[in-house]
C-alpha cells in the first residue's frame, strides 16, 4: 500500500501550504472518524445489549448492563437450535459460494471480454433476474423443487442459492473484468498461452479483489437468506440459521424476550465478522499477487 | 335467547377459582401419556366421529405468544384417547408462505392453527372452498363434559365469526376481551377512580395531565389497537348492536351516520385535547406498552393477551386491570368487544379430515382449557375452562368485565373485508395525530367501504 | 445466403467459441431452470384472478393491469420508489466514493481498521438493523430525539410515526447500511488502478482533487456504473427494510411497490393482482436499469 500513497509534503514547503495541508488532513480524518463512529457504535450497542435483562434493554436502552446475563445466550442456543442450524447453514453456504464464484467469474469474463452475437441479450437476461420480487416465485419454485426431488435437500438449496446469486455476481464481475488492463491479456497470448490459461493464470488472479468483494457480498446474502429456505427446507432438522432466528423474532412479538434475540443476533453475527476480517486481508494479498504476476 | 355467555357460567368459573381446591381432582398431566386419560370419558364420547385406527393426524400450528405446550398437551390427550393413531405436531411462524404450496398441491395438513401476522386470509380460504364444515364436530358429544355436545361446551358468541352461510368453518381457541387498561396501584396511589362515562374520562384525563403524566398512549405504528380497543366499543355505546351490524353489512353511508360519527368524535377528543403521549405514533406495540408499564401514560387499549406479552417487562407490584370503554352515559358502561382468536381450521382436502376434527375435540376439551388457563394465563372459550385455576389480577378483571358485559359483542367483518379494516386502521392513525378531522375520517372510511361493496371478487356475508 | 451461412459457420467454429460456450452454458442452464422458469410461471399469474390456494387460476386477460391504472395506492407506492430511486444511489455513491478515496489515497492512519469498521452494517442482519434503528428513532428514549431536544425541539419527534418524516427515515437507514459495501467495492476498483498512473501525474504537479477527477473517476467508471445500477435496483425493491421498520405505514407513507405487492398477495389474498403490480415494477426497474446503462455507456476495452 505505501508505494501507492502520495509523496509526503517535504519539510521545505512553504509554511502556509503545510498549514493548509494540515487543515485538510484534519477534515479528512474527521470524516473517517465520524462515519466509523456511526457504524461502530450500533454494533457495540448490539453486543453489550445481548448481556442485559429485558427490562434494561427496554427502559435504559443505552446504559451498560448491570450484570452480565450469560443465560441469554443459553436461551438463544437452546430455543433456536443455533448449534445445529449453524452447521446446516455452513453445509449450504460454502458450496453455494464456491459454485457461484466459479460460474459467475467464467460467464462474466466472457461477457466482458468477448464480442459475439447475443452477448448483450445474455447480459440483460441475467440482469432481469435481479428485478422481480423473490417472494412471488416461491410457489412455482416449490413445485419445481418438488418435481426435481430437491425439497429438503442441501443440494437443492445449494443450486437455488447459486442460481439466485448469479445475476448480481455476473453483473458485478462483468464490470470488474472490464476495468482490468487489456495489455496483460494480449501479452499473455503473444507469449503462447491459450484462452483458458489466460483466464485462469492471468485474469482470475487480477480479478481477485472483485472476487473477494463478491464472496463477501454473497456470503452475507446467503448467510442471512430467509425466504428461500422457508419453503424449500420444511423439516426442522434441515433448518438453517435464519429460520431459527425468525423463530426468536416472532417470539418477540408476543413475549418481548428481547435479550435472547439480541444474544442470537450476536452469535450469528460473530462468524460473519470473522469471515469478513479474514477476507479483508485477502483483498490486499490479491492485489500483491496480481501485481507480481503482471 | 341471549347470545352472550350466561351470567351463571361466569359466576361458576369465578367461584370455582376462588375455591381453588376444585383443581385437586385434576390428575398431573404428565401421567397422561402412560396411564391413559386424566378424566372419565363416556363410551359414546370415545370416538363419535368414527376415526379409523391407524389413520394418522398431521397438525401444523402457528407457534406464537401462546407457545406450543398447550398444543402438545392436546396432542397427548389425543394420543391417550387413540393409541392406534399417531399425531404429529409441527410449530411454524410464516403460515401463509409455508402452507400455501400444500393447499395448491391438494395435500394440506389435517389441522392448522391459522394465526399470527402471516396467516392465510380466512376470506380467501372460504372463497376458494378450502375448509371442512365442522358441523359434525359441533354436534358430536363433548370429550369431558358429560351430556353435552362439543358445540354446547363452547361460549355461544365465541364462534360466530367462523360461521359462513350457516357452516362452521373455523374454531377460535382463545377467548380475549379488549378494553382500556390501567395500573390499579398507580390509581390507588393518586386517588383516581376509573370513570363510568366518556365525559368523566375526559375530566380524569385533564387531572392526569395536570399531574404530569400523559393520560393515554396506544400501539402507535399499529393504530388498529385503537379500533378494536376503543372505537368499536364507542360505536356500540352510541349506536348499539345495530350500528355494529350495519358496519359489518356494509350498509350505505353507515360511517357517516350520526352514531358512528359521534363515536369517532369522542375518540378524536383524546387527540384534540392532546391527551396522548407525545411521540406515541412512532412506537411499536411493545414499545408503547412498555411506556405504559413505566407509568409514562395512564391508559392503553389492548386485549387480554397484554399480561402474557409484557410479562418480562412488568415492574414488580404493577397491578394491571382492564375496564370497559366508558360511553356517553352510564347505562352503556359495561359493553365491550369480546374477541375470540387463534382460529383453527381443518382443510377440506386434508387426508384425514375426521382426524383433524377429533384433534379439535381434544384441543377444546375442558382439561386442555384448564391447562391453558394455568400454564399460559389465557382463556379458552370453554365452559369450566378456568375451574380450579388461580388467575392473575389482570385475568380476573377481564373475566369480571366480560361477565358484566354478558359476554360482550363482536364485529365480524374483520375476517371478511380486510381492505376495509386496513382503511379504518390508517384513518385512525391520521385522526389520532390530528392530521384529519372526524368528518374526513368518515369520508375516507366510507369510500373504502363503498369500494369493498362494489368489488365483485370479494364474497359478501351478513351479520344476522 | 449460402455465403452468409458459411460465414456464420466459420464464425462458430472460431477459436473463441471454445471458451465462450463452456464458460456460459452452466450458469445459463442453472439460471433458466431455477430463476427464469419460476418467474415466467409467476408472471402468468398477472393475467389471472388467483388467491394463491388452488392449482387453477382463472384467466382474465389484462383486467388486473387496467385496475392498476386507477389504483391510487399503486401510484402512491410508485411515487415513493421514484423518490428513493433519485436520492439513495446519489447520496450513497457520493459518500462511498469520498470515503474510499480517502482510504486509498489519503494519509489516514488505521486504514485497515476503517475498512473493517465501515463494513459493519453489512454484517448485521436486517432484523438487528430494524431493532437497532427503532431504538435510535424511538421518540422518547431514542438518541435522535435527545439530540433534537438538545437543539430545542419542543416535543419528542416520532420519526417513523410521522408521515412526513418516515420515508426519509427509512431511506437514511438504507444509505447507512449500503455505504460500507460500496466503499469496499470502490477500494477494490481503486486498488486495481496501477500506481504508476498516479505517480506520473503527481510528478506533473496534479493535486489530489485533479487525481480524483482525471484518473480515479474515469478508470472507476465501470464500477460506479455497476454501483449505480445496483443501487437503482435496490431502490426499486426496498422490501426487507420497509417491512422490518414500518410495514409501509403510517398511512401508507412508506409504502413501496414491493411492500404493496406483499400486502396484496399475502394479506389480501389477491395473488393475481399482486403479480400484476410486480410485473409493472419489473418493467419499470428493467427500463430504468437499461436507460442507466445506456446513458452511462462508454466504449469499453475489448480484445
Amino acid at each position: 500500500m505505501t508505494k501507492r500513497a502520495f509523496p509526503n509534503a517535504s519539510s521545505s514547503a512553504p509554511f502556509s501550504r503545510r498549514l493548509r495541508q494540515l487543515a485538510s488532513h484534519t477534515v479528512l480524518n474527521f470524516s473517517l472518524v465520524v462515519w466509523a463512529l456511526l457504524v461502530i457504535l450500533p454494533l457495540i450497542w448490539l453486543v453489550y445489549s445481548s448481556f442485559k435483562t429485558d427490562q434494561e434493554i427496554f427502559f435504559e436502552p443505552w446504559a451498560l448492563p448491570g450484570a452480565l446475563q450469560w443465560n441469554n445466550f443459553a436461551r438463544a442456543w437452546v430455543s433456536a437450535y443455533i448449534g445445529q442450524y449453524f452447521l446446516n447453514s455452513l453445509k449450504v453456504v460454502i458450496p453455494s459460494l464456491a459454485l457461484t464464484l466459479a460460474l459467475s467469474s467464467m460467464t462474466a469474463y466472457i461477457l466482458a471480454r468477448f464480442r459475439f452475437p447475443g452477448n448483450r441479450a445474455l447480459f440483460y437476461l441475467f440482469m432481469a433476474g435481479m428485478l422481480f420480487p423473490i417472494f412471488l416465485a416461491l410457489v412455482p419454485l416449490f413445485f419445481l423443487a418438488k418435481e426435481l426431488h430437491l425439497l429438503n435437500s442441501f443440494l437443492g438449496l445449494t443450486l437455488v442459492y447459486t442460481a439466485y446469486s448469479l445475476p448480481f455476481t455476473i453483473f458485478f464481475l462483468t464490470g470488474f473484468f472490464k476495468t482490468l488492463p487489456s495489455e496483460l491479456h494480449e501479452a499473455a497470448l503473444i507469449d503462447g498461452a491459450n484462452e483458458y490459461q489466460v483466464f485462469f493464470r492471468v485474469m482470475l488472479p487480477l480479478a481477485q479483489p472483485g472476487l473477494v468483494a463478491m464472496a463477501i457480498f454473497n456470503f452475507l446474502g446467503m448467510w442471512n437468506q430467509y425466504i428461500l429456505p422457508l419453503v424449500l427446507m420444511s423439516e426442522r432438522d434441515n433448518y438453517v440459521l435464519p429460520q431459527g432466528l425468525s423463530f426468536l423474532l416472532h417470539q418477540q412479538y408476543y413475549k418481548s424476550d428481547w435479550s435472547a434475540l439480541f444474544a442470537a443476533l450476536t452469535i450469528i453475527m460473530t462468524p460473519t465478522l470473522a469471515v469478513y476480517a479474514v477476507f479483508q486481508s485477502q483483498i490486499q494479498k490479491g492485489v500483491t499477487v496480481g501485481a507480481l504476476k503482471g | 335467547m341471549n347470545k352472550g355467555i350466561s351470567r351463571r357460567e361466569f359466576l361458576r368459573s369465578s367461584t370455582a377459582l376462588a375455591a381453588g381446591a376444585a383443581g385437586a381432582n385434576l390428575m398431573p398431566l404428565t401421567a397422561l401419556a402412560q396411564d391413559g386419560l386424566p378424566f372419565e370419558v363416556a363410551p359414546e364420547a370415545m370416538n363419535p366421529l368414527g376415526l379409523e385406527s391407524g389413520a394418522n393426524v398431521e397438525g401444523v400450528f402457528f407457534e406464537g405468544g401462546f407457545g406450543r405446550s398447550y398444543i402438545d398437551n392436546a396432542a397427548d390427550i389425543f394420543r391417550a384417547l387413540h393409541p392406534e393413531n399417531e399425531m404429529s405436531v409441527e410449530g411454524i411462524q410464516q403460515v401463509s408462505e409455508i402452507l400455501r404450496p400444500r393447499f395448491i398441491a391438494g395435500n394440506p395438513p389435517d389441522v392448522i392453527d391459522n394465526s399470527g401476522a402471516f396467516n392465510i386470509p380466512m376470506d380467501s380460504l372460504v372463497a376458494d372452498d378450502q375448509l371442512a364444515d365442522l358441523g359434525l364436530l359441533m354436534a358430536a358429544p363433548s370429550l369431558d363434559t358429560a351430556g353435552k355436545t362439543f358445540g354446547e361446551t363452547l361460549f355461544p358468541s365465541s364462534q360466530l365469526d367462523g360461521v359462513f352461510d350457516g357452516r362452521q368453518l373455523y374454531l377460535n381457541v382463545a377467548y380475549t376481551v379488549s378494553g382500556i387498561w390501567h395500573s390499579q396501584s398507580l390509581f390507588e396511589e393518586m386517588g383516581w377512580e376509573y370513570p363510568r362515562t366518556w365525559a368523566g374520562m375526559l375530566d380524569l384525563c385533564e387531572t392526569i395531565k395536570t399531574a404530569g403524566i400523559a393520560p393515554w398512549t396506544y400501539q402507535g405504528k399499529f393504530p388498529q389497537y385503537m379500533v378494536f380497543g376503543c372505537l368499536m366499543h364507542l360505536v356500540h355505546k352510541t349506536g348499539g348492536m345495530d350500528s355494529i351490524k350495519a358496519i359489518d353489512n356494509l350498509v350505505e353511508d353507515i360511517w357517516k351516520s350520526d352514531e358512528v360519527l359521534q363515536a369517532v368524535s369522542m375518540m378524536h377528543q383524546l387527540a384534540a385535547n392532546e391527551y396522548i403521549l407525545p411521540g406515541t405514533e412512532g412506537l411499536t406495540h411493545t414499545e408503547s406498552q412498555a411506556e405504559w408499564l413505566q407509568g409514562n401514560a395512564a391508559f392503553i387499549p389492548c386485549g387480554t393477551w397484554l399480561e402474557n406479552e409484557m410479562r418480562e417487562l412488568t415492574p414488580e407490584g404493577f397491578k394491571m386491570v382492564i375496564k370497559p370503554v366508558p360511553g356517553p352515559d352510564e347505562s352503556s358502561y359495561e359493553s365491550l368487544v369480546a374477541w375470540p382468536g387463534e382460529p383453527y381450521i381443518v382443510p377440506k382436502n386434508a387426508a384425514n379430515v375426521v382426524g383433524g376434527m377429533e384433534f379439535m375435540r381434544c384441543m377444546l376439551s375442558k382439561a386442555n382449557a384448564q391447562f391453558f388457563a394455568k400454564e399460559i394465563s389465557a382463556i379458552m372459550p370453554v365452559f369450566g375452562g378456568s375451574e380450579g385455576v388461580e388467575l392473575s389480577s389482570a385475568l380476573t378483571s377481564a373475566l369480571q368485565a366480560a361477565e358484566a358485559a354478558k359476554g360482550g359483542f363482536n364485529y365480524l367483518s374483520r375476517g371478511w373485508y380486510s381492505d376495509l379494516w386496513t382503511a379504518v386502521k390508517n384513518a385512525t392513525g391520521e385522526l389520532l395525530t390530528n392530521r384529519i378531522r372526524p368528518e374526513q375520517f368518515a369520508e375516507t372510511v366510507q369510500a373504502a367501504a363503498d369500494e369493498v361493496k362494489a368489488d365483485g371478487d370479494i364474497p359478501k356475508y351478513t351479520h344476522e | 445466403m449460402s455465403i452468409n451461412i458459411n460465414r456464420a459457420l466459420a464464425a462458430f467454429t472460431k477459436k473463441k467459441y471454445h471458451i465462450i460456450i463452456p464458460f456460459t452454458m452452466p450458469s445459463l442452464a442453472l439460471f433458466l431452470v431455477f430463476v427464469v422458469y419460476p418467474y415466467a410461471q409467476a408472471m402468468y399469474f398477472s393475467l389471472t384472478k388467483w388467491r394463491g390456494l388452488t392449482p387453477k387460476p382463472t384467466y382474465i386477460g389484462l383486467a388486473n393491469f387496467e385496475k392498476l391504472l386507477g389504483d391510487a395506492f399503486f401510484w402512491n407506492a410508485l411515487k415513493h420508489n421514484l423518490i428513493y430511486l433519485v436520492s439513495i444511489p446519489l447520496i450513497t455513491i457520493v459518500i462511498a466514493l469520498y470515503l474510499a478515496f480517502l482510504l486509498t489515497h489519503g494519509r489516514a492512519r488505521f486504514r485497515k481498521f476503517y475498512r473493517i469498521t465501515f463494513f459493519f452494517p453489512q454484517v448485521m442482519s436486517l432484523v438487528a438493523i430494524g431493532v437497532l434503528w427503532s431504538f435510535i428513532y424511538h421518540p422518547t428514549i431514542g438518541i435522535l430525539s435527545s439530540i433534537a431536544g438538545f437543539f430545542g425541539a419542543p416535543e419528542p419527534i416520532a420519526w417513523l410515526g410521522n408521515p412526513d418524516l418516515a420515508l426519509g427515515a427509512v431511506g437514511a437507514v438504507v444509505i447507512w447500511q449500503a455505504v460500507g459495501f460500496f466503499v469496499v467495492l470502490f477500494i477494490a476498483g481503486m486498488d486495481s488502478i496501477p500506481a504508476s498512473y498516479y505517480e506520473a501525474a503527481t510528478i506533473d504537479g496534479a493535486t489530489r482533487w485533479d487525481l480524483f477527477w482525471k484518473i480515479t473517476l474515469p478508470l472507476l467508471w465501470d464500477t460506479i456504473r455497476t454501483a449505480l445500477v445496483f443501487l437503482a435496483i435496490s431502490a426499486t425493491n426496498m422490501f426487507a427494510i420497509t417491512q422490518t421498520m414500518t410495514q409501509g405505514g403510517p398511512n401508507r407513507s412508506t409504502d413501496v411497490l414491493s411492500t404493496y405487492v406483499y400486502e396484496r398477495a399475502f394479506l389480501s389474498g389477491k395473488f393475481g393482482y399482486a403479480t400484476a403490480v410486480a410485473v409493472a415494477m419489473f418493467l419499470l426497474a428493467f427500463t430504468l436499469s437499461l436507460l442507466t446503462m445506456l446513458a452511462t455507456r462508454r466504449e469499453s476495452v475489448e480484445y
